[in-house]
């Protein structure tokens, strides 16, 4: 469910053409270009809202962040944890 | 939470542009966007001599290096302390009245002091560190958004809101939060000041309305 919402909003908001799910979900998102640095501060902002999580500055120096796979799992660890 | 430092402003005249432009190309700055008759926000009154509703703007980047976003006003004040700013990788060098009180209101939003003159900026996004060295002025001078040259520097943050009110906190004075639309994307901004009357940028983006993906 996570990975369908945030599949659906980057695609609804922020106009990504998604060819390969599986190849994007694992590629770094930033390095690749499909996503700049507004946008990824927009999507850290939904994600906290949408999955009422809180990011925190050691998250963002994970480095598994910059992949949607990864933040997936972050998402998934914090909402264990609530 | 302090994200990183997002860029530069330099106030220009309309026909000043062309020579900026081309000056901008040639140090490999390129293009990223730009907006015609952009609303400036109303609490940049209180930074102007003049407030202009509508200005044009163009920001540009190159990787490794602070992005400058060019504000071309309709009319421009010249100051007559004019500084040449100095931007490296990774690395700038900036003018201001105080660096002290510069550097410390810098590390309430989230920078580093390396030393009083000195300042570490991460970038929370490509883990980078971008460094700003202060120059304090001989001459103390009241710069404001629309005199002619470098302007103040601009920190993105995940929320205009809380930084406002951390900043309210250590007892800076800060202009009132608004909101500026960028192409598609809504922008929060807002300014602070310290007592020396150096002044930075602080924006975050407006989350998008809430519908059902």
């Amino acid at each position: 469910m996570c990975k369908e919402y945030i599949l659906k909003w980057l695609q609804e908001e922020l106009s990504i053409c998604i060819d390969n799910q599986e190849d994007f979900c694992k590629s770094n998102y930033l390095e690749s270009g499909l996503i700049d640095s507004m946008g990824f501060v927009q999507l850290i902002a939904e994600i906290e809202d949408y999955f009422e999580i809180t990011m925190t500055e050691e998250d963002f120096e994970n480095p598994e962040l910059m992949t949607i796979y990864g933040l997936i799992n972050l998402v998934e660890e914090k909402q264990s944890k609530l | 939470m302090l994200i990183k430092l997002d860029h530069i402003t330099y106030s220009i005249s309309k026909l000043e542009y062309p020579i900026i432009h081309k000056k901008l190309e040639s140090k490999g700055y390129q293009i990223k966007f730009s907006e015609i008759n952009f609303k400036n926000p109303i609490n940049k009154m209180e930074l102007m001599i003049e407030f202009q509703e509508f200005s044009d703007m163009v920001y540009y980047e190159k990787k490794g290096f602070i992005s400058i976003e060019v504000i071309i006003y309709k009319k421009i004040h010249m100051d007559m302390n004019t500084i040449e700013e100095i931007f490296e990788q990774n690395h700038c060098e900036f003018f201001v009245n105080d660096f002290k009180t510069m550097s410390e209101m810098l590390s309430i939003i989230g920078g580093k002091i390396n030393n009083e003159r000195e300042i570490n900026i991460k970038n929370l996004i490509d883990k980078s560190i971008y460094v700003i060295k202060f120059n304090e002025l001989s001459l103390k001078r009241t710069w404001l958004c629309d005199f002619n040259g470098t302007g103040c520097l601009t920190f993105l943050v995940n929320s205009c809101e809380n930084m406002k009110n951390k900043l309210e906190d250590n007892n800076y004075i800060c202009t009132e939060i608004n909101e500026i639309k960028i192409g598609e994307n809504k922008i929060n901004i807002f300014f602070v000041s310290n007592e020396y009357g150096d002044f930075i940028e602080v924006i975050s983006m407006v989350k998008k309305e809430k519908k059902d993906v």
